[in-house]
C-alpha cells in the first residue's frame, strides 16, 4: 500500500513539473526600473531557436555587363533587366532557397524553361515581386536588412508557418452550438480557449484591433465605446500570436500597465505595427489574387489560400534570422522591377 | 441581440444553463438558511454564501443588463472564463487600477492568511486543548491565554476565540462584496481604470522612453 502511495506521489510530482521549464532563467532589463519593461530567456531554448536561425551565405556576386535576361531568355517577366549572369545566380540561390530537393523542376519544364504551365513557376514570379514590394515599400517594418525569399522559406517549398481559415466544426451550425471561434486549444491562440483565428479578422480584413477608451469614464451615445470583452479576446489572441511568433513578452512592446499608451511603449510597436499593415496587404495584394493558380491540395480546408502571419518570417526570433543582412547580397529584390 | 433571448447556437444554451445554474444556488441558499433556521443556529453561513452570489450575479446578470448585452457576461468553462478575467482587464484598462479589485485582493489573500494563522494557532495548542474552541470562547482556558500571549509576542496583538472567526467571516463576505462592486462599475461607469487612477492621481509617473513613441495612426503614416 504504501509502496503504490509513493509511486503515485512520485508520478503525481513529476506530471506536476512536467509542465515547467528548466531553469536558468534570464532576465533582461528593457525599461525604467520598477515597472516590470524585461524580456525572459532561456539560454538552453534560445540556443536551440539560434542553431535554426543561421542565413545561408550567399554566392560571389555576378558579373553585371553583357546581355540582359530578357533579351537572351524567353518569357522573362520579372529580373529581365539583370545580366544572364545575375539572373542564373538569382535562379540558383532561389533554388536553393525553395526548391534544394526538387531543384529547378519544382517550378520550370526541364524542356522548356519559359514555359508558364507549372503553376509553381507563376506563383514564383509573384512571390519575387512581394519580396520586392515588401523591400522598397515596408521599410518601417523591414528597415534596411530586408527580406528574401529565404527569410519565408528556409529551404521548404511552402514556409513552415502560414495559416488558412480554420475548418467548421463538425456541429458549428446545428442546434450544438457555435463556439464563435473559441475553446479549442491552437497553436495560434497559445494553447488558451482564447479565439483560434486572429488573423482573418486583422490580417485579411482590418477590424479594430483597438479596444481600449482614452477616457476613464464611461462615454455616451456617439462618445460610447462599443468594443466588447470577446473583442478584447481576439486582440489578446493576436497578440499571443506576435508574442510566439517573435520569441519575446508582451513587454518587448508595450508597457503592461497601460497596453493602449503609446508613450510608454518601446519603438518595437511601432515597428510591430507597421508589420501588421505588411501582412495585411500582403494577404490582400499577393496571397489572395493567387487563389485560383494553386491546385486544390494546397488550399486550407475552406479553398483560401496558404497566408502569412508574423511567424510566417519571424519563426520564433525577434528579428527573423536574427538580423542577418541577407538581402543586401540580392540588389535586383530590393525594389519592385520596372515592367 | 443585446438583452434578448438569441438562438441555442448563438448563446441560447448559455443563458438556459445560466438560468438553471442560478435556480439551484438560489435553492441551495434557501436550504443553508431553513436548515440554518431549523436547527436554531444563527445565518452566518447563508449570508456569507450570498455574498458569494452577490458577485455571481454582478458578473452574469447585473452587469450584463446594464451594459444592455448578455456576451458580457463571464462564459462557462474553466480556461473560458479565466480567459475572460483576462480579457475583461485588458478591454477597460487594467482591472488592478481598479481600487474595489484591490481591496477584493486584500480581503482574499486576507481570508487566505488568517485561515492558516488560525489553523496553525489551534494545532499548536491542541496540546492544551485548545481545539474545544467553542467552550473556550465562554471559558477561557490555559490554550486561549497561550495562543493571545503567541500573537501579542510576535505581532503586538491577538483575535480571542470568538473574535477571530468574526475576523475571518468578515475577510471572506467582504472579498465577493467589494470585488462584485468593482466589477458592476467597469464598463458601467469607469471605461478605462488606468486612466481612472491617472484621474485620481494614484498612478505613480515613470520617466519615458527616448525619443518618446508616437502611435503612427495619428501620424498618418502610410507604409
Amino acid at each position: 500500500m504504501k509502496i503504490i502511495l509513493k509511486t503515485a506521489l512520485c508520478l503525481m510530482a513529476a506530471a506536476m513539473l512536467a509542465g515547467c521549464e528548466r531553469p536558468p532563467i534570464e532576465t533582461v532589463q528593457t525599461g525604467y526600473r520598477g515597472t516590470g519593461m524585461e524580456q525572459i530567456y532561456n539560454p538552453r531554448t534560445l540556443a536551440k531557436e539560434a542553431s535554426l536561425n543561421v542565413a545561408p551565405a550567399a554566392a560571389d556576386p555576378a558579373d553585371a555587363e553583357g546581355p540582359k535576361a530578357k533579351d537572351i531568355y524567353k518569357n522573362v517577366q520579372v529580373l529581365g533587366d539583370l545580366s544572364v549572369g545575375q539572373f542564373n545566380r538569382h535562379m540558383a540561390a532561389i533554388t536553393q532557397w525553395v526548391a534544394p530537393e526538387a531543384g529547378c523542376a519544382y517550378c520550370h519544364n526541364v524542356q522548356n524553361f519559359a514555359d508558364d504551365e507549372k503553376y509553381t513557376k507563376v506563383v514564383a514570379r509573384r512571390m519575387i515581386e512581394m519580396t520586392q514590394k515588401v523591400n522598397q515599400d515596408y521599410k518601417a517594418h523591414v528597415a534596411d536588412t530586408g527580406v528574401t525569399c529565404y527569410t519565408c522559406h528556409r529551404g521548404n517549398n511552402i514556409p513552415t508557418e502560414v495559416w488558412t481559415a480554420p475548418k467548421d466544426r463538425k456541429y458549428a451550425n446545428s442546434l450544438l452550438g457555435d463556439l464563435a471561434g473559441q475553446n479549442m486549444a491552437t497553436k495560434a491562440a497559445g494553447l488558451s480557449s482564447l479565439p483560434s483565428d486572429p488573423f482573418s479578422p486583422y490580417l485579411m480584413n482590418a477590424l479594430p484591433i483597438r479596444v481600449n477608451s482614452d477616457t476613464a469614464m464611461t462615454g455616451a451615445g456617439a462618445h460610447a465605446n462599443r468594443a466588447s470583452t470577446k473583442q478584447a479576446e481576439f486582440t489578446y489572441s493576436l497578440m499571443v500570436h506576435m508574442s510566439e511568433s517573435l520569441g519575446v513578452n508582451c513587454t518587448y512592446c508595450h508597457n503592461s500597465r497601460n497596453f493602449a499608451s503609446w508613450e510608454e511603449s518601446r519603438p518595437q510597436r511601432v515597428t510591430a505595427w507597421h508589420g501588421i499593415r505588411m501582412a495585411r496587404d500582403l494577404n490582400n495584394e499577393y496571397m489572395t489574387p493567387l487563389t485560383d493558380k494553386f491546385p486544390a491540395n494546397r488550399l486550407g480546408p475552406k479553398g483560401d489560400v496558404a497566408k502569412v502571419n508574423c511567424s510566417t518570417c519571424h519563426q520564433g526570433a525577434y528579428k527573423p534570422l536574427y538580423g542577418a543582412k541577407m538581402a543586401k547580397d540580392f540588389p535586383e529584390l530590393q525594389a519592385i522591377a520596372k515592367p | 441581440m443585446a438583452l434578448g433571448i438569441p438562438p441555442l447556437a448563438e448563446g441560447g444554451w448559455w443563458l438556459i444553463v445560466g438560468f438553471l445554474l442560478t435556480i439551484s444556488i438560489m435553492l441551495w441558499w434557501a436550504r443553508t438558511y431553513r436548515r440554518a433556521r431549523q436547527l436554531g443556529l444563527g445565518t452566518h453561513v447563508a449570508w456569507a454564501f450570498a455574498a458569494a452570489i452577490w458577485l455571481y450575479l454582478v458578473c452574469g446578470f447585473f452587469r450584463p443588463i446594464m451594459m444592455g448585452s448578455w456576451s458580457e457576461a463571464v462564459p462557462f468553462g474553466i480556461f473560458p472564463h479565466l480567459d475572460w478575467v483576462s480579457a475583461i482587464s485588458l478591454r477597460y484598462g487594467n482591472l488592478f487600477y481598479n481600487p474595489f479589485h484591490a481591496l477584493s485582493i486584500v480581503f482574499l489573500y486576507g481570508s487566505a492568511l488568517l485561515f492558516a494563522m488560525h489553523g496553525a494557532t489551534i494545532l499548536a495548542v491542541g496540546r492544551y486543548g485548545g481545539e474545544r474552541e467553542i467552550e473556550q470562547i465562554v471559558d477561557r482556558g490555559t490554550a486561549s491565554e497561550r495562543a493571545a500571549l503567541f500573537w501579542r509576542w510576535t505581532m503586538g496583538f491577538n483575535a480571542t476565540m470568538e473574535s477571530i472567526h468574526r475576523w475571518a467571516w468578515w475577510f471572506a463576505v467582504l472579498c465577493p462584496l467589494v470585488g462584485g462592486i468593482g466589477i458592476l462599475l467597469t464598463g458601467t461607469v469607469v471605461d478605462n481604470w488606468y486612466l481612472w487612477s491617472v484621474k485620481h492621481h494614484v498612478v505613480p509617473a515613470y520617466p519615458l522612453g527616448s525619443p518618446v513613441v508616437v502611435d503612427p495612426a495619428i501620424l498618418g503614416v502610410k507604409p
